[in-house]
């Protein structure tokens, strides 16, 4: 956003960083233990009778006393809280995440077989965004008040002023419905075409619109990280005397801005996937992208607490872990330049 | 130096990941691969994944079945008219006044692994299912099952039922003993194996996270090789399914909105429509504060079902029958409703006063204070509710609206915390789920309490007459009672419709597919002759 | 708004969208409350444009104008309550950890740390499908899952301010860390509340439809972002036109213009800390 500046604490270096890692570990293993209390306390806390909403079609018969009390068994509600809890945890820490009745499969199975998909696009999704974002961040900040930097930052107030999940209806809207040139919902095609080749780019192709609608809010952010960096950056001796001398290009561009700014793009990477996270719920809805997200939502509606439980304990463990692993390479990096 | 060097790698390492997760996503061993081509139809629906096509692993809905029904034959099948038609069993014969059958099983059916189809089987699959519940049929009321030789078997049943054959038989889906016998929790088998089944068609590849299905048809059928050689069952929008049938990708699009019926027809393709007898219904809360039943005349007048019909469904539906059976069912009877609750505002405000009600300045009051109802409904009939809620208002009655999720609304008619509530349920299928319908005590259900017991007498009445003239004439008199009690107010019959290619011809049956399923895609679609109408 | 002279040199141009935003604000939530106009359903479904319905009608003959103006109000107010409750909870855990014992210190920044790393949407998702929240529901959920990222940013500026001479001195003279609160730290740290506030305005703006698109607050809840939802079914065909271009372009401007008061406010801080010690 463009308040990054104010928000954006580059990490000290220098010889706190292991117990600094290890704690920041710490720190994320105790989220995830409240969060494995919370997924199991939430969805009991919803309203509504698992085992009757099940029994949602009027084609079905009335189950019996008896096979109701199967259900609630086989679905893990049987007994006291505790006992569920005592059970849920003894299943997780063995890896079962337990079986979803609604899909009919197993939700380790269903989450490994959604999860690449919604890996693929935020993966998909940052580098654009970070290209994007820092290119043109850096040419708006060299000259703040040109005629790049005002287009820009008009432009980049437009996109951050439309919500993710309006960019992706719009993108919809218009390269999928008014001129569709490119596929406006799935992940392939109806048919996917012979040959692991022709398949990579029928689910390149397909990724593109719900790729682009992620990233994009996430350019605006850091564009404006970048330029305000920028900025600061353009009024530096060592800079004004480079240009003094004549620098200029793409040199000048990557070499004494974008070394420069590196490590407070580095230290908003890790926020960045959090919000990716979020947006990308939306966008999977949108496009109907078989990713986690649109698992979670369908997951809420059919109340599939055994789903959700795993479906969130997954997604926080990706996060967390990514968010480690990237705060871990801004230290590393911090230190060795 | 390092450091815009190393971001550049950095940025080119995350690019080469993400084209390795694409090459990885393509090579997904269980992606359904089809060419598509002449012999592939495809058909399409939006609803997502309905799980594996087998018995105890489909999603339990009307679609998961149906799908499913194309890879597990039953007993008793369905011709093209809808009518109880021979399947696996060849042939059957009543015996003892209802109270047994003998049933003749084909010669030449086979699993399609390629093991004949025994009468073994059909055993196992009774005592199978009487100890892992189904939820769409019970074998609970057969007594017992001998197996007379390889073709034949005789069945006894605890008392006569009127829904054996059209019911009980036809839905039940038979099992291979060779591959159910050792499985002690069929619903966590979800192996391409759990598939085999004995239908037309047989599950060659499923995607789940796709929810697509590719369908080889089996050579070796009873009747015949079907008529396609693979079916596509795939998930899609119906918007973009229609600019995909445009393009020859996509042959039946088995969801069309009604809205989008007239775009369809002028980009030349086929549509086919039926009412689709799933009624939108004002459910009273009968056994609390509506259990007078003038109240729930009055509201009937006062509702203008017409309006609803324009508003809501622009005009694509009917005004309901009230008496719960829809035009179309085969057990409807005209004569049988003498009170169609034509929009009659006098006429509610008659009642009202009956019941105790005064009306002050054109709003009600009950006991001195001014009458607000609580409706409440979920999403899907949002709309239905905020022009019903429209007009008891302008009626003078205050209305509570609450659009409900799921969990939320079940957890309200649970507790009985509402006074009317919008649902949709089917109308079709053997008459013997409306005992269910009617007086269950589901979240579904009218939960009607029927304190004469005049309802809960004819409906079991109605299940215990073979004869069907008789038991006609026993739901006529259900259908009375019904329109004069009111547990439910039927307000609209909604169209459905079906968009189709050259390559096929979809149909709805009359009282829909098995157990009431009310799409174009019954089995017979798919045959290479449609079975020949029953004894 | 007590609003202090700033040291920036934008004041004439801050005036404008002060004047812009005010007036535009007023007039659409004064508009929204006080229309006449009933959001009735009728038989004129569907509409496009006309002099009668000036923005067509939706899909159960409700007027989009009559739904635009009544949005309004419940828009705004949201996002204006949820960010002051989460800027209310930022700002005294700010506080708290600033002079608070090392223990209460560590606890709330380990706490804030914690809500930091995890998806705000999942939080919202689960309690929002549970209690589909009405007004006051959604304005408790976002300002519940919004105050986490302002708590480190008020908390190192209000240390830099306790450390001037007339907190210091107003501490000797035995002023309990509340009045100092009240009477010295807040009004120093004002503008920068003032752009964090804005900010914390955009984002729950941009939550709010979220969630009504998601179809997870009480559709009774007439919101922009809901309206957006409702216009999903008519991508295809025309009434796209009318259903979802009118609120999207509201939900837009409105964004726009707290963003750019936001910038404002920002400068304004900044250019106040750097005139500091």
């Amino acid at each position: 956003m463009s308040f990054g500046l104010l928000t954006a604490v580059p990490k000290a270096g220098g010889h706190a960083q292991i117990p600094e890692l290890l704690r920041g570990f710490a720190t994320r293993l105790a989220v995830f233990l409240l969060l494995l209390a919370l997924t199991f306390a939430l969805p009991r806390l919803l309203p509504g009778d698992p085992v009757e909403l099940l029994h949602s079609s009027d084609l079905m018969r009335e189950l019996t006393a008896a096979e109701e009390q199967q259900l609630y068994r086989s679905m893990g509600l049987e007994g006291s809280w505790l006992d569920q809890f005592a059970g849920y945890m003894a299943a997780v820490l063995q890896g079962n995440l337990g079986y979803s009745i609604q899909h009919g499969a197993a939700v380790s199975q269903l989450l490994a077989h959604a999860l690449p998909w919604t890996g693929l696009l935020i993966l998909g999704a940052m580098p654009i965004a970070l290209l994007i974002g820092v290119t043109a961040g850096i040419e708006a900040g060299r000259c703040p008040h040109g005629p790049f930097d005002l287009i820009a930052t008009g432009l980049m107030t437009c996109l951050s002023s439309v919500p993710p999940f309006a960019w992706a209806i719009l993108l919809v809207l218009v390269f999928g419905v008014m001129w569709p040139i490119l596929p406006p919902a799935g992940a392939q095609s109806v048919m996917p075409p012979h040959g692991a080749v022709q398949r990579a780019i029928d689910i390149a192709w397909h990724a593109v619109l719900p790729m682009l609608s992620l990233a994009l809010h996430e350019v605006a952010r850091f564009y404006f990280l970048c330029r305000g960096e920028a900025v600061g950056l353009s009024s530096r001796p060592f800079i004004v005397n480079a240009r003094a001398r004549g620098l200029g290009g793409l040199r000048e561009r990557i070499h004494y801005y974008g070394r420069n700014l590196l490590p407070a793009v580095l230290a908003r990477l890790s926020d960045s996937v959090t919000g990716l996270v979020g947006t990308v719920v939306f966008v999977e809805i949108v496009f109907s992208y078989p990713g986690l997200g649109g698992l979670i939502y369908d997951a809420i509606g059919d109340r599939d607490y055994v789903l959700l439980q795993g479906a969130v304990l997954w997604l926080a463990a990706f996060v967390l872990l990514m968010n480690w692993l990237l705060d871990a390479v801004v230290s590393v990096l911090a230190r060795r330049g | 130096m390092s450091k815009g060097r190393n971001a550049l790698l950095g940025i080119g390492g995350l690019g080469g990941l993400v084209v390795a997760m694409v090459v990885m996503l393509a090579d997904q061993p269980d992606a359904t691969q089809a060419s598509a081509g002449e012999h592939v139809l495809v058909i399409t629906q939006a609803d997502g994944d309905q799980g594996l096509l087998a018995p105890f692993a489909h999603r339990r809905n009307g679609l998961g079945y149906l799908y499913t029904s194309y890879v597990f034959d039953s007993l008793v099948g369905q011709d093209a008219h809808g009518k109880v038609a021979p399947a696996l069993a060849e042939s059957w014969q009543e015996l003892d006044g209802g109270l047994a059958y003998d049933i003749r099983l084909r010669q030449n059916a086979q699993w399609h692994d390629g093991v004949p189809v025994t009468a073994a089987d059909v055993a196992f699959t009774f005592s199978y299912l009487s100890s892992h519940p189904y939820p769409f049929a019970t074998v609970e009321g057969i007594a017992s099952v001998t197996v007379i030789s390889d073709t034949q078997i005789h069945l006894t049943l605890k008392q006569r039922d009127a829904s054996f054959l059209s019911h009980t038989l036809m839905a039940l889906p038979i099992l291979p003993e060779h591959v159910y016998a050792d499985q002690a929790r069929p619903e966590r088998f979800t192996g391409l194996d759990a598939a085999t089944g004995s239908g037309p068609y047989s599950l060659i590849s499923y995607d789940k996270v796709q929810g697509r299905y590719l369908l080889q048809r089996n050579r070796d059928y009873y009747d015949g090789a079907p008529r396609y050689e693979q079916l596509a069952l795939v998930r899609m929008a119906p918007d973009r399914a229609i600019e995909a049938m445009r393009a020859d990708e996509v042959d039946i699009v088995s969801d069309l909105p009604m809205d989008r019926v007239e775009y369809a027809k002028k980009q030349g393709l086929n549509v086919v429509t039926a009412l689709g007898n799933h009624p939108v219904r004002l459910v009273f809360n009968s056994g609390g504060s509506l259990s007078d039943r003038n109240l729930r005349r009055g509201i009937a007048y006062g509702i203008d079902r017409q309006a609803l019909v324009k508003i809501v469904h622009r005009g694509d539906a009917v005004i309901a029958e009230t008496g719960y059976l829809q035009r179309g069912s085969p057990w409807f009877s005209v004569q049988s409703h003498p009170r169609n609750y034509a929009y009659d505002p006098e006429e509610a405000a008659v009642l009202f006063e009956t019941s105790g009600w005064q009306s002050d300045d054109g709003v009600w009051q009950a006991g001195g204070r001014p009458v607000q109802l609580r409706l409440i409904t979920d999403k899907r009939h949002a709309q239905m509710a905020t022009v019903i809620a429209d007009q008891l208002e302008r009626l003078g009655i205050g209305i509570a609206l609450r659009v409900l999720e799921r969990g939320a609304l079940q957890e309200r008619i649970a507790s009985g915390d509402y006074d009317l509530r919008l649902s949709s349920s089917s109308a079709m299928g053997d008459p013997n789920g409306l005992r269910d319908r009617v007086l269950g005590d589901n979240w579904r259900s009218d939960r009607y309490a029927d304190h004469q017991g005049d309802i809960g007498a004819v409906l079991d009445a109605q299940a215990r007459a073979l004869d069907a003239v008789e038991r006609k004439a026993i739901l006529a008199r259900f259908q009375t009672l019904y329109a004069e009690e009111l547990p439910a107010y039927m307000l609209t019959n909604p169209y459905l419709a079906t968009a189709y290619s050259n390559r096929v011809h979809p149909y709805y049956l009359p009282d829909g597919v098995a157990i009431g399923i009310p799409l174009a895609l019954p089995k017979s679609v798919f045959l290479a002759s449609p079975p020949l109408a029953g004894q | 708004m007590a609003f202090r002279a700033s040291e920036a040199g934008h004041r004439k141009g801050d005036w404008r969208w002060w004047a812009a935003l005010i007036a535009l604000l007023s007039a659409v939530t004064f508009a929204g409350l006080f229309t006449s106009e009933p959001y009735r359903t009728s038989t004129d479904v569907l509409m496009p444009p006309s002099t009668q319905h000036w923005l067509g009608t939706n899909a159960v003959g409700q007027d989009v104008w009559t739904g635009l103006l009544l949005a309004a109000p419940n828009t705004v107010v949201i996002a204006f309550t949820s960010a002051f409750l989460a800027l209310a909870i930022a700002v005294f855990f700010a506080m708290a950890s600033a002079v608070g014992v090392p223990l209460v210190r560590a606890g709330i920044l380990r706490t804030v740390d914690m809500f930091q790393t995890i998806p705000a949407i999942l939080f919202l998702l689960l309690v929002a499908a549970w209690v589909q929240p009405g007004m006051l529901g959604i304005v408790l959920i976002i300002g519940l899952s919004a105050w986490q990222d302002d708590v480190r940013v008020i908390r190192a500026a209000v240390l830099r301010e306790s450390t001037r001479e007339n907190v210091q001195y107003v501490r000797h003279q035995g002023g309990s860390w509340l009045y100092c609160a009240i009477h010295h730290l807040i009004p120093a740290v004002w503008p920068l509340l003032v752009s964090l506030y804005l900010q914390a305005t955009r984002h729950a703006v941009m939550k709010t439809a979220g969630l009504a698109f998601l179809g997870l607050t009480d559709p009774r809840l007439l919101t922009w972002g809901g309206m957006m939802q409702g216009a999903m079914d008519h991508l295809y065909g025309d009434a796209w036109r009318w259903l979802l271009v009118p609120p999207a372009v509201c939900l837009a401007m409105f964004l726009y213009l707290v963003l750019s008061l936001g910038k404002i406010a920002e400068r304004q801080s900044m250019a106040r800390s750097s005139v500091g010690p």
